[in-house]
């Protein structure tokens, strides 16, 4: 790459994000920072009304998500998350944040961040199911309770699906905020502030012929 | 260390009430420990071998 090339590759923005996508996950994130605080800080025995504050950040978590799960159907690439057998070779190599350890090139997601999406997926899907089935034991506007649609068995394995999986919930996004703030994943947390990364970054992290990006609107205004 | 939390109904039943908070801090260490093990093969691995290239 000549000097002006590698210029205009740092200086170019592509889009990793959406404003809808963005704005989402931010969404996601402060609705998942206040269930866990309501769950967890009265464990930790910090007394405050926290039902209402859950169950309605549990609701908007759940339209949330769903929104996510919808426009990631129809308005973009699905396929950005599938894993290939053959990833999974990377797995410990993918860690390292080096392009050039991994035997496969990544597309628009590394590995580790499929698996993390898919594993937060799945605890996502066990908390929003089970969290609906236990509002039938709190009067909401929607419905008066009826704690005995369900026998006192039931309920149990109920409230330890949701447990268990609140707790799950604790290291991945400790992670999460760990790896936003790491020096070599910083471009990563810019994209889902600012929507972009440079055309350095792309070709850096990315192989271009798994992920096609488009040229952001912004930087098109400043090149006209 | 339990796992799960019971109670007893009113027939003296043992009730599954959910489970251990017990296993707070030891997902709290989980997650502590990657943070860490991570942050020294990035420091001691990764970042060295590329500073002696």
């Amino acid at each position: 790459m000549s000097s002006s090339e590698s210029a205009n590759a740092s200086s170019v923005r592509l889009v990793r994000h959406g404003a809808v996508t963005r704005i989402n996950h931010w969404l996601m994130a402060v609705c998942m920072i206040v269930l866990l605080l309501t769950a967890f800080l009265p464990i930790l025995g910090i007394q405050f009304d926290w039902v209402t504050i859950h169950w309605i950040a549990g609701l908007i978590f759940f339209v949330s998500v769903s929104f996510h799960t919808v426009y990631a159907l129809i308005r973009q690439d699905w396929r950005s998350m599938w894993i290939a057998l053959d990833e999974f070779a990377d797995i410990v190599s993918s860690m390292s944040g080096s392009l050039n350890a991994l035997k496969v090139t990544p597309g628009k997601y590394w590995i580790m961040q499929k698996i993390y999406h898919h594993s937060v997926a799945f605890l996502s899907l066990i908390v929003i199911i089970t969290g609906i089935l236990m509002l039938f034991k709190i009067d909401i506007p929607f419905w008066e309770r009826n704690p005995y649609i369900f026998s006192n068995a039931t309920w149990g394995v109920i409230y330890v699906l949701h447990g268990f999986s609140a707790l799950f919930f604790i290291p991945f996004i400790m992670m999460h905020i760990y790896f936003a703030f790491r020096p070599e994943k910083l471009f990563y947390t810019r994209s889902m502030i600012r929507g972009w990364i440079t055309g350095e970054e792309y070709r850096s992290h990315h192989d271009p012929q798994k992920w096609v990006v488009e040229q952001s609107e912004e930087e098109e205004h400043q090149v006209c | 260390m339990n796992f799960l939390r019971y109670s007893s109904n009113a027939w003296g039943q043992r009730v599954l009430e959910g489970v251990s908070w017990d296993l707070f801090w030891y997902f709290v260490g989980a997650g502590a420990v990657f943070i860490v093990l991570h942050a020294s093969y990035m420091h001691f691995f990764v970042n060295r071998a590329k500073q002696s290239k």
